[in-house]
């Protein structure tokens, strides 16, 4: 039996359609709302740099952005306006300019170390026997996996019988190139500054008198700064090693906030430059937006000369400060106490 | 398939445009997954996405319009507030007894884009009167028991540090207004958690008194994540 098909006019029917895809979700959209740690670097190449750069997140210090140093080109229109507002001149394309992070510069990513196969030394060592051990900045255990292949230097021998460098066994596939660089956050602040005032000892009661106060050398900078480095070395606070140069105290705080790695396509040559075929990991140092503040509130009330006594004539009593100031010392002892209580290192905390 | 091509032409057979209308229905269906809830209601059908990433942090700033909510959070475990229409609320939506207020909304801020600062700078920041202790001022305890005080405020400042009239300022968040000052273009939060405040206090020494008996006391505020 033949079954009757229903005639519905064309109208009605794409009226219906016209209703129900009014109706009907026809798709979802989920927009992202992944949350995204402040100070989360972002690694990309650049066309237009011919390198690679990134972009950072937003993080703050203390309510204040940092800013950073990049190219004109790799800046954001934003910054590019607001340098124009400030000096009356657009930067040119190549020239350097500083853009806040809250204006989505890129950065280049600048100079890099080599980490494993063809890395500088961090330290070289030489033991009571004459041995010589160099250590270096070891491979990543993520990044062993790729490849990547710790740098060995292994000396035969020692310093008295003679040193001969003992070849090791070259791989059959060159391995991955491993190269870093570490992005590091700084706060200027003042230093206690020591200043060494020489007297007459044939008019003077003293010979020198070391004289403790805050200052800085170059103008501290408003807000904080973002730098690129190839390998970052922590500061030494209040280092007395520096006190006889008179810059003992750091003009800045500073933390590491990541170090970007980049890692090349098996057998690639060491002396090319990085290219777009290499791949990039970052190792995040900081999560949180920070707090910085000096340990100490500023001590107004001056501090007392320390006065260096000898008893020779001026000039000859110049030769002998540094054996005034040598560890254990009496003067020593109180320039370092000095500095300890009155240096205005600071610290940071996340928020 | 888009819905022109549901569509017929005429002398077109429905049959054919049936089945194209099955398929289309078909490809739409909602399947319930790990995060996406699916409820057949006589009203309509629920979907429900659950967005476990989003960060549900205290002080949450959310801007709507002209005007500011922030999410509850605490500073000294206190419940900050906002001034709205010239009463002071607390941002978890209760009053001073810490019961919940009915038939209200949660206190929004007004942004008054005059006090942008030159650049469209608004700062959604935590405005403090310290004690004398070095804590919160004006701390006292509620019918529930709960420690409340209204020197917790949040305020609306053009810079990060806030005005120097001796309040403690902190930044919940930034707000970049457009050039015309019409609208926030961006927000970037600045607190990701409840607060410990103290003033820290050095006042001035004898010897300092006596070379100048007006010295003041210098001091600085701390906000540290608890």
């Amino acid at each position: 039996m033949k079954r009757k098909v229903p005639i519905i006019n064309h109208k009605t029917w794409n009226a219906m359609i016209d209703e129900v895809s009014r109706r009907l979700p026809l798709r979802f959209v989920r927009m992202s709302r992944r949350w995204v740690h402040p100070w989360t670097i972002v690694p990309e190449w650049s066309d237009t740099a011919g390198q690679w750069v990134f972009r950072v997140r937003p993080g703050f210090v203390n309510g204040v952005e940092p800013e950073i140093s990049t190219l004109a080109m790799l800046a954001s229109e934003r910054t590019l306006d607001r340098i124009e507002e400030e000096t009356g001149n657009r930067p040119e394309k190549d020239q350097s300019v500083d853009a806040l992070i809250t204006e989505s510069p890129e950065i280049p990513a600048g100079g890099t170390r080599i980490i494993g196969k063809g890395a500088n030394p961090d330290s070289m060592a030489v033991s009571a026997s004459g041995n010589i051990a160099v250590k270096f900045e070891k491979v990543p255990e993520f990044f062993i996996q790729f490849g990547v292949s710790d740098e060995k230097l292994t000396f035969q021998g020692n310093l008295n019988s003679g040193i001969q460098e003992v070849q090791s066994e070259e791989p059959k596939e060159p391995p991955p190139l491993l190269r870093a660089c570490d992005v590091v956050l700084y706060v200027d602040r003042p230093a206690a500054k020591l200043d060494v005032i020489k007297g007459n000892p044939f008019l003077d009661s003293f010979s020198a008198l070391l004289v403790i106060n805050y200052g800085r050398s170059t103008p501290a900078r408003k807000r904080p700064y973002l730098k690129v480095t190839a390998k970052y070395q922590p500061i030494v606070e209040a280092d007395m090693g520096n006190l006889l140069e008179g810059a003992p105290d750091p003009e800045f705080d500073a933390i590491q906030i990541a170090t970007i790695y980049f890692i090349s396509p098996p057998g690639y040559a060491p002396d090319l430059p990085m290219d777009s075929t290499w791949a990039t990991f970052v190792k995040h140092d900081q999560f949180w937006n920070l707090c910085h503040a000096p340990q100490k509130i500023p001590d107004p009330t001056p501090i007392e000369p320390i006065t260096l006594q000898t008893g020779l004539v001026g000039g000859i009593a110049d030769s002998i400060f540094s054996s005034l100031l040598a560890p254990g010392n009496d003067a020593y002892n109180t320039a370092l106490q000095v500095l300890r209580n009155r240096n205005l290192a600071g610290r940071f905390w996340s928020l | 398939m888009t819905t022109r091509e549901l569509k017929v032409s005429k002398g077109e057979k429905v049959r054919d445009a049936w089945e194209r209308l099955v398929r289309w229905v078909d490809s739409l269906k909602v399947v319930p997954d790990d995060g996406i809830d699916v409820r057949i209601t006589p009203h309509g059908t629920i979907v429900r996405v659950r967005d476990h990433q989003m960060f549900r942090h205290p002080f949450r700033v959310m801007v709507s319009g002209s005007s500011v909510r922030v999410s509850p959070g605490t500073v000294n475990d206190l419940i900050p507030v906002i001034t709205e229409s010239g009463q002071k609320r607390r941002i978890d939506n209760r009053d001073k007894d810490g019961t919940r207020e009915t038939g209200k909304d949660y206190p929004a801020l007004k942004l008054d884009p005059k006090k942008a600062s030159k650049d469209g700078r608004i700062y959604i920041s935590l405005r403090i009167k310290q004690s004398a202790s070095g804590g919160i001022s004006g701390v006292e305890e509620n019918k529930a028991g709960e420690q409340v005080s209204e020197n917790v405020e949040i305020v609306q400042t053009d810079s990060a540090k806030g005005p120097a009239d001796g309040f403690g300022y902190y930044p919940l968040a930034f707000l970049r207004a457009s050039s015309d000052g019409g609208s926030i273009e961006e927000v970037f939060q600045i607190v990701h958690h409840n607060i410990r405040y103290e003033f820290q206090e050095r006042r001035p020494s004898e010897a300092e008194l006596k070379k100048d008996p007006d010295a003041k006391a210098i001091g600085r505020h701390l906000f540290i994540p608890t």
